[in-house]
């Protein structure tokens, strides 16, 4: 793994510095290390990176104490409502699986305040937000509790989804017969139509 | 000596790089790319173009697309670094967008600081003092008693970091043409001081779903500082 590149100029020379495989930045030391023939083997060894597991997600936005990032609180909280959707899933009493739902349901708001992450990741909150919202307390079948709890795990792993493939997610939950869109929107669109078909 | 902060040194640049498998439409939309941050970015300007290299630069920094990387470098964030993220944004988006990118192989983040001393002697004392490495003082390959560089990397499967500490002099040399002697200033003079370089980046693969410029540009920016200051006081 080669250090960040630094490909602007030096203050006092032309050259690139390279730290062993580092990230390129501009450096202000004329003395720098004697490269090596190693730098030449690892665009090879790159390629097996195809096989290998991305990043997990917490590592890559570990929180650090005393600050506050809203990635952070985002993604504990779609940890939360995935757990209680995966306890709905489990449970063997549909009394206890929709109570976990409901719970679940409650930390929409919350998520949606973290809509600033992502185009993706606010039409998958807000289309959630109203599908749950139109059931009017009808419980989720099991396939759109396993839809919803599979799509926000999977929003877990990519928070930074864009909106076409928050739009995909989005009809994954209407084709398991979630409607997602807001009520008012929805009586506007019928009386259009009635007003079209008049 | 009193013990340093990262507060003391004075930020020279800020870097940020994403690594991808050779994106080979660099040939067909380097182009676009830059179309699509002009608006972006004050008096943006090529800087170098070739096939598998274009440097732009503007106001808010130094901008490099090649095949293999892009990065974007910035010698005014060290203390703005909302600024500095939504400046990456911004610019890997649009290479992302236009090179097709869906996974990196790396994101490094490297932050360059130097605090500068009257001498090089009192450049190397203030890393002498650090007491970083447990090597007693003696001279060693017929050079300097004490170690005029630190290096330091901690790595595991997922993140890695690299620090580098280096007590050095600087000279800056401005090469003017003889006709414009007359109007431009010569720039002659050496800089004594202690450079801390600090590059922390991504082992494993990261997708771009994953990744939020925004969020983790400036959370690890504020990593590194905090991390700075326990190493520059001698890991307390």
């Amino acid at each position: 793994m080669s250090d960040t590149g630094t490909s602007i100029a030096k203050v006092s020379s032309d050259e690139t510095v390279w730290l062993p495989d580092g990230t390129g930045a501009p450096a202000i030391s004329q003395t720098e290390s004697t490269r090596s023939p190693i730098r030449g083997i690892v665009p090879e060894m790159r390629g097996t990176l195809a096989l290998a597991p991305v990043i997990e997600i917490d590592r890559l936005y570990d929180a650090v104490p005393g600050t506050s990032s809203q990635i952070v609180r985002a993604l504990e909280l779609l940890k939360q409502a995935s757990d209680l959707l995966e306890t709905a899933r489990k449970s063997d009493s549909p009394l206890d699986a929709d109570r976990c739902v409901q719970r679940a349901q409650l930390l929409l708001p919350k998520l949606f305040a973290y809509r600033g992450l992502g185009d993706g990741y606010g039409v998958i909150i807000n289309s959630l937000h109203f599908g749950l919202a139109n059931l009017h307390g009808t419980p989720l079948t099991s396939d759109q509790l396993n839809a919803v709890w599979r799509i926000l795990r999977e929003l877990r792993t990519k928070p930074a989804m864009t909106l076409e493939q928050g739009i995909q997610r989005v009809e994954e939950f209407e084709a398991c017969g979630l409607g997602v869109d807001p009520p008012d929107v929805g009586v506007l669109l019928e009386e259009n139509q009635s007003a079209e078909n008049e | 000596m009193p013990a340093l902060t990262i507060d003391d040194f004075k930020p020279f640049s800020v870097t940020c790089e994403l690594r991808y498998k050779s994106a080979f439409l660099i040939y067909d939309r380097t182009g676009h790319v830059l179309e699509d941050i002009r608006n972006s970015f004050t008096d943006i300007a090529v800087s170098t173009a070739g096939p598998q290299q274009t440097t732009w630069v503007a106001e808010e920094g130094t901008f490099v697309l090649e095949i293999g990387a892009c990065r974007f470098t910035s010698a005014r964030s060290g203390q703005n670094a909302e600024g500095f993220a939504k400046h990456c944004n911004a610019f890997f988006d649009a290479v992302t967008n236009h090179m097709q990118i869906n996974v990196f192989t790396r994101i490094g983040l490297r932050y360059i600081a130097r605090k500068e001393f009257k001498t090089l002697d009192e450049s190397k004392a203030a890393l002498a003092s650090m007491l970083l490495v447990n090597l007693k003082p003696a001279q060693r390959f017929k050079s300097s008693e004490s170690p005029t560089e630190v290096l330091f990397r901690w790595e595991d499967s997922q993140i890695g970091a690299f620090v580098r500490l280096r007590a050095e002099t600087v000279d800056i040399k401005s090469v003017v043409a003889p006709e414009l002697q007359e109007y431009v200033t010569k720039v002659d003079k050496k800089i004594h001081g202690l450079t801390i370089d600090i590059d922390y980046y991504t082992v494993a693969p990261v997708e771009r779903e994953q990744w939020n410029a925004l969020e983790w540009l400036p959370q690890k920016l504020r990593i590194i500082k905090k991390e700075a200051d326990g190493i520059l006081q001698g890991g307390r």
